[in-house]
């Protein structure tokens, strides 16, 4: 009974929500408030707060992906079967009043049970966890791993903090932890076999959006779980949510991939308009980013993108800097480059940051 | 208006305006909600919600909480102390929801403030909110506070549910309690002089505290209450770090009940109930968290004293009246040992069972003893001073002299020895506490048996079977007793 009535609630939730009209949405907000839900046979009553029965799940979102967009990787959304909903105040509520009632007298030694939190009333059992919990998790997760960067997130934050914070505090902490560390490894092993089966062309763009999409992804997924960061994992573990998931795409995407990225990193800095500046530019970041120690694999072009990694140039090499110059002006000259203005020279040292001019950013892959 | 852009904040259909700039300030929900990119972060303008909604807090919890933000987070005296009146009921309502808010929200300045707000009133709510929301600089400022003001927290009415709901929770208090330093503390009434502690040559402290390092005893800022100056022959024990006064006489040979306790995590005295049966030259002993007043002047009656209830019930009593006795506690039993009764000399060893509240010959001695201290490790029993009479034999020599000696009897083996002895200083009369690795004792010389009496301070090593003796005696006085108590360290007073 309370399933369906649940379940109901959340359908009329989810139409507001995806009402694109703001003006309407509130208006039905309150139009939606004002009567009382019809298939109240449980005491809603009981609630002070019809507003607060209402706890939309992340796959609210899930569904609606899949006529919107096809998604370039990770797979289908479950079946929708248990993902439906769990409202928590109507039964809170309920519960409330049956924790309350067998108390004789409002007198202060009860009111360590009455005044529990609305929030936390309910023992989330490891079964509802699982059952219920997890998976609302998990569909936002999903949706936040395969959207490209920049989307529109329709996912509330509000609801999936809320999740999050009721398992932190009801003691699921470390099973959330091992199941979001689980989820995002499945999903990176996934995205790395990938990878793997790209052409060689495509390769080093593929590698750059799966970074660039995950990179993305953890913009929003570390703020969702920053309570069981702050409350478990800084505390317990005496970690960090953002460094174990970077650390996870290290071990499972960028340490199998980096001996065939790098070989064609190094050929395509050689050739010109292989791939973008800006590719190339967010990828050697990246790897800096992601373990400073692979610019050993090839000092050189990492320190075309990230500054002091070279060590400092000093006075007894200069005629081989000189030599080192010379010849590039050769090689470009014999590539149809004129030798242009010599007071544009360090002009033409900060374009190749900029990726506009083929003539700076041939050089600067060098 | 664009200065301060105003951020809606809806809760079971209430709006509540905040400024989103303190919003941002003050709560790292508010922070990552917004750098999240998701549907709430946008404006409305932008396909954003008008409102943040939030759900499940408590509206009262949620209001202090954005008054906070509202203050930009100054905010100066009690937090939950705004409504006077109804304090209770609705303060651990409001109490749980302000947490709650704090703790949803993550308002780090708030939850910081909490840490000075503990009260007798909310410790015990604050800990278990803490414990719930993962506050471990909360709970650990609450177990502190709560192990400062221990029996007080367990007379806490609602204390019994919370321990049921917790079981480790008495533990942890205990811990908590246990804490500090080890210090030697002596009271008594000391008189002036020129070997009193510099400072008060003047005017004699009634307690002091031991420097082991510089061999100094320096005044406690706390005296014995008054009721408590020239009272004789009470007894007195450490129970759960707090030092126990109980019963005694006044020198107007008035016999007393009254009990107090002193505790040193707050340096405070504090009368507690009073014994049933007034008694003097008796024994008080802790045993499993419960005080016993053993016997007294002509009285056989025992009575246990529980703190969670703060009051004294009788117990079984002693098989006779004893005088010149002594007692203490070992492996949870209590054993009395020497003195007279009414007609003869005692000579068993007496032991008391508190789980099944009977008491029991537990071996007759070959020696009479009476007028010991008692104080034990593990399974031994140290007895320090006293007159010692050996039965049949007929000399009543050096031996029956006065000396300071210590003795150890085992209780598992049953084995007596005669550990030490030194016949310049007086077996009588003296004080001893057990501490750090030895049996500290206060008493004096007997080589001079003129008035003036020489004080001496010196220390058993239960280790090294030696004695180490302290040039520096607290001051000339009388009614001295010395204990061992945990001293809150330096850093946290």
């Amino acid at each position: 009974m309370e399933e369906s009535m649940e379940e109901e609630e959340v359908l009329i939730y989810e139409a507001m929500m995806d009402d694109q009209n703001h003006n309407n949405w509130e208006a039905a907000v309150d139009g939606f408030r004002q009567p009382p839900p019809p298939a109240s046979s449980i005491p809603v009553s009981t609630c002070e707060s019809p507003g607060g029965q209402l706890l939309a799940v992340p796959t609210v979102s899930v569904d609606r992906k899949g006529p919107k967009e096809g998604l370039p990787m990770g797979p289908p959304p479950p079946p929708d079967a248990n993902g439906v909903i769990m409202m928590l105040k109507g039964c809170d509520a309920a519960a409330a009043v049956a924790k309350a009632a067998p108390a004789p007298t409002p007198s202060s030694t009860i009111n360590i049970n009455t005044s529990t939190s609305k929030f936390l009333m309910n023992v989330i059992t490891i079964e509802d966890y699982k059952s219920t919990y997890w998976p609302k998790l998990d569909g936002a997760i999903d949706q936040l791993l395969t959207q490209s960067p920049g989307d529109y997130i329709p996912i509330s934050y509000e609801q999936i903090y809320s999740c999050v914070y009721k398992c932190v505090c009801q003691q699921h902490s470390e099973q959330m932890y091992s199941d979001l560390i689980k989820k995002i490894t499945n999903h990176l092993e996934r995205v790395s076999k990938e990878l793997q089966a790209s052409p060689p062309d495509l390769y080093i763009e593929r590698f750059n959006i799966a970074l660039g999409q995950y990179m993305g992804a953890l913009q929003s997924i570390v703020p969702l779980f920053i309570y069981m960061n702050k409350f478990y994992i800084e505390t317990k573990l005496n970690r960090d949510l953002k460094d174990d998931l970077i650390k996870l795409f290290t071990e499972h995407v960028a340490e199998k991939h980096i001996y065939s990225l790098m070989p064609l990193l190094l050929e395509a800095q050689s050739t010109p308009f292989q791939v973008t500046p800006s590719t190339m530019a967010n990828i050697v970041k990246g790897l800096y980013t992601l373990r400073p120690e692979w610019v050993q694999m090839a000092p050189t072009l990492f320190s075309k993108f990230i500054p002091n990694i070279l060590p400092p140039a000093v006075e007894s090499e200069l005629s081989e800097y000189a030599a080192q110059d010379q010849k590039l002006q050769r090689e470009l000259i014999q590539n149809g480059f004129t030798r242009g203005d010599q007071s544009r020279k360090r002009a033409g040292d900060e374009l190749a940051y900029n990726s506009s001019s083929a003539c700076a950013s041939s050089r600067g892959y060098r | 208006m664009a200065a301060e852009e105003v951020v809606q904040i809806r809760l079971e259909g209430r709006c509540y305006p905040v400024s989103k700039k303190k919003l941002l300030e003050q709560s790292d929900y508010f922070r990552a909600l917004y750098r999240s990119g998701m549907r709430e972060a946008r404006g409305a303008e932008a396909g954003g919600p008008e409102v943040q909604q939030l759900r499940g807090l408590s509206a009262p919890g949620l209001r202090l909480v954005l008054d906070f933000i509202d203050g930009g987070g100054a905010r100066e005296g009690g937090l939950l102390g705004a409504a006077p009146g109804d304090e209770d009921a609705d303060e651990a309502g409001l109490l749980s929801g302000l947490v709650e808010a704090a703790s949803f929200l993550q308002v780090t300045a708030l939850l910081r403030l909490l840490l000075s707000q503990v009260r007798l009133g909310n410790c015990l709510e604050l800990h278990r909110l803490a414990q719930v929301h993962g506050l471990p600089d909360l709970q650990e400022a609450c177990l502190h506070f709560m192990g400062a003001h221990f029996h007080q927290v367990l007379r806490q009415p609602h204390f019994p549910l919370l321990a049921t709901g917790d079981p480790g929770l008495q533990q942890r208090l205990r811990e908590a309690r246990m804490t500090g330093t080890p210090v030697l503390v002596a009271l008594g009434d000391f008189l002036g002089g020129p070997l009193a502690p510099h400072p008060y040559q003047g005017e004699p402290p009634s307690m002091l505290r031991y420097d082991e390092t510089t061999e100094r005893w320096f005044p406690l800022a706390s005296n014995l209450p008054p009721d408590l100056v020239n009272v004789r022959g009470y007894g007195a024990a450490v129970l759960d770090n707090y030092l126990f006064i109980v019963g005694g006489y006044r020198i107007s040979s008035q016999e007393i009940s009254a009990a107090h306790s002193y505790n040193p995590s707050t340096n405070e005295w504090l009368q507690v109930a009073s014994m049933n049966q007034k008694r003097s030259n008796f024994k008080l002993v802790a045993v499993n968290s419960k005080l016993y007043a053993i016997g007294g002047q002509a009285v056989s009656n025992v009575e246990c004293y529980s703190p969670e209830q703060d009051s004294w019930n009788f117990v079984a009593p002693l098989p006779n009246p004893l005088a010149e006795f002594s007692a203490c506690e070992c492996k949870g039993r209590i054993y009395v040992i020497g003195g007279y009764t009414t007609r003869e000399r005692n000579m068993h060893i007496l032991q008391y069972c508190p789980s099944s509240d009977v008491w029991m010959r537990f071996e007759t001695c070959d020696v009479h003893i009476r007028k010991q201290q008692m104080v034990s490790v593990e399974e031994t029993i140290y007895i320090v001073g006293g007159c010692l009479h050996e039965l049949g034999s007929n000399r009543r020599s050096s031996q029956s002299e006065d000396m300071l000696t210590v003795q150890s009897y085992n209780v598992v083996t049953r084995q007596w020895l005669y550990l030490k002895e030194n016949t310049s200083k007086s077996g009588l009369n003296l004080t001893c506490a057990l501490h750090n690795d030895g049996i500290y004792i206060m008493s004096r010389d007997v080589t001079l048996s003129t008035s003036l009496e020489h004080r001496v301070f010196l220390k058993y090593n239960i280790f090294s079977d030696s004695w180490e003796a302290f040039r520096r005696f607290p001051a000339f006085g009388h009614n001295l007793l010395v204990s061992s108590l945990y001293l809150p360290n330096k850093a946290e007073t």
